[in-house]
């Protein structure tokens, strides 16, 4: 149990009339890459809000590294889809945002973090100056720049194209893998869940329940190769199944 | 059509607009100038030595036939001579100080208090209805009330500069602080940023660009203040030089006046640009560019 870093048990949470999550149950384990899937309004954004300490649960609780997490939680780094970057700040005053807030940041962290993320000779341009993936990374390394326990990615790759987006999916590998950070991410795409996680987490449609969690068994580092092979297709296949009842329920809701 | 919205290219921009501006004058100069002239001829009765006519003379007389006659329009030459002639300096200087000075009065108050209303909700809907009622008044509705409280001295001319500008420096700066972008505020306070910090190092600046470009309007609605509140009287400014120069049947000065308050407008927009290019550079960037 001691390598259990994010957990949240019996988790309800109520806006008013409106259920977004009710019972769910999910732990996260040291470098672990958990990726959530699920259909549009089952509640995964807010999960992510509940762990980062921007809402507190209506009943239950969310734990950090066996603490109930009880208000904005800096060591869980959020990054969001449309990159949330600060306009007025070059490259470099993004990265240095968070260690700035508590006295300093050494330009050196933040030249290391520039590499990391592989952004090198963008440093004193500004958000507007990037392109959608660019931005993406600037976020990404404004966020290790805190030296998070988890991150917290909210659909990171959503607004990128296609190409960018693979790119970008692999980099996160990458990252991931160098740094040994926990990730929970949230997506809507099966192929991503797929090359990204260890375990894949899919959520019930509204209220939002923790449905199936299976562990990813496809070998890193992963490729687009690995998309054509029985083992993906089949696995595929059965989250997709299980994904579209989520749907399907969803749609019924709804109508 | 190729591309919508059919575009040229910046030099075909400027040499229409010269020629449009050409125009303008060709149009004034030949409806104020002496061109057409025609020639009358004249039955001059000559005098004999006892007084009574002698004889008659036809004597040929030509007389200009402006379109438009003085005073009802000034030719674009006298009305260039008249400003040198009524001491425009001093009424440029007057209008100028007054209104950056009402300017800065106004947007003093109204921006720390639009930010405090875009971050209370209950605060704004404390103000938000005195501003309601305020802001539909024109500038010069005030005018007589602070004719009758002040008097013709600067404070009736600031006064009516500031609650004409004060409403729309609010609602400006109120509007600038509810369009911030909450995923901002999000992002920095999951980076760790207190109530303070958020303030200055994310709201102000994230807010800025917008109030700005508001104060650009009011600073624009200033000018219409200042006019207003120098109807009244007063020694020196550009709304007394062209009330004052109206009862004399002056229309070059008028024209005058009427022409500077255009030209200083647009220098003080202009220097407002700059101003802003200055403190929001990051708005004025594109993609690509470095």
């Amino acid at each position: 149990m001691s390598d259990v870093v994010l957990a949240a048990r019996g988790v309800t949470q109520r806006f008013g009339e409106l259920v977004a999550l009710e019972g769910l149950d999910l732990e996260v384990a040291r470098g672990g890459f958990v990726v959530v899937v699920g259909a549009s309004g089952c509640g995964k954004s807010t999960m992510l809000n509940l762990f980062a300490g921007f809402d507190q649960p209506t009943e239950g609780h969310v734990t950090l590294l066996g603490e109930p997490v009880a208000g904005i939680e800096p060591r869980c780094g959020m990054v969001f889809q449309n990159y949330a970057l600060f306009p007025w700040l070059t490259v470099r005053g993004n990265i240095a945002f968070g260690p700035r807030l508590r006295g300093g940041a050494s330009d050196e962290r933040v030249s290391e973090l520039i590499r990391t993320v592989g952004i090198e000779g963008f440093d004193d341009h500004y958000p507007a100056q990037l392109s959608g993936g660019m931005k993406q990374r600037v976020a990404l390394a404004r966020t290790l720049a805190n030296d998070p326990e988890v991150l917290l990615c909210d659909e990171p790759f959503a607004a990128l194209d296609a190409m960018t987006r693979q790119v970008m999916q692999e980099e996160l590998s990458r990252l991931a893998a160098a740094t040994g950070k926990t990730v929970v991410f949230i997506t809507h795409s099966i192929d991503e869940a797929l090359l990204l996680s260890d375990r894949i987490v899919v959520m019930t449609a509204r209220p939002g329940r923790i449905k199936t969690s299976l562990e990813n068994p496809l070998p890193r580092p992963r490729s687009a190769k690995q998309q054509l092979t029985p083992e993906y297709l089949a696995l595929k296949r059965e989250i997709w199944e299980s994904v579209q009842e989520e749907v399907l329920a969803h749609i019924a809701a709804d109508a | 059509m190729r591309r919508f919205p059919p575009t040229i290219p910046k030099s075909s921009r400027l040499l229409y607009g010269a020629i449009g501006i050409a125009i303008f004058f060709a149009v004034w100069w030949i409806l104020t100038a002496p061109m057409f002239t025609e020639v009358e001829t004249r039955r001059v009765a000559i005098d004999g030595p006892t007084g009574e006519v002698e004889s008659y003379k036809e004597v040929r007389h030509e007389v200009s036939r402006a379109i438009v006659n003085p005073p009802g329009l000034e030719t674009p030459g006298n009305t260039f001579r008249r400003a040198f002639e009524i001491g425009l300096p001093q009424h440029i200087l007057a209008s100028t100080l007054r209104i950056l000075i009402g300017f800065l009065i106004s947007v003093s108050l109204a921006v720390p208090l639009g930010i405090a209303m875009g971050l209370f909700p209950r605060l704004r809907a404390l103000v938000s209805p005195i501003v309601s009622l305020m802001r539909p008044l024109p500038s010069i509705a005030w005018v007589p009330l602070f004719a009758i409280w002040f008097g013709v001295d600067e404070t009736q001319k600031l006064a009516v500069i500031f609650v004409g500008s004060f409403a729309a420096a609010l609602i400006y700066t109120v509007e600038a602080t509810l369009k911030v972008d909450p995923d901002l505020i999000r992002a920095a306070t999951n980076l760790g940023a207190g109530r303070r910090q958020l303030l200055t190092r994310v709201l102000l600046p994230a807010a800025l660009p917008n109030i700005l470009s508001g104060l650009k309007v009011v600073l624009a609605i200033c000018w219409t203040c200042v006019i207003s509140a120098e109807i009244v009287g007063g020694q020196f400014g550009l709304g007394t030089l062209i009330w004052t120069k109206k009862e004399l049947s002056d229309t070059a000065a008028v024209l005058v006046g009427m022409a500077s308050i255009s030209v200083v407008v647009l220098v003080m927009d202009a220097a407002f640009t700059l101003a802003e290019r200055r403190l929001v550079p990051w708005m004025f960037l594109r993609r690509g560019a470095s």
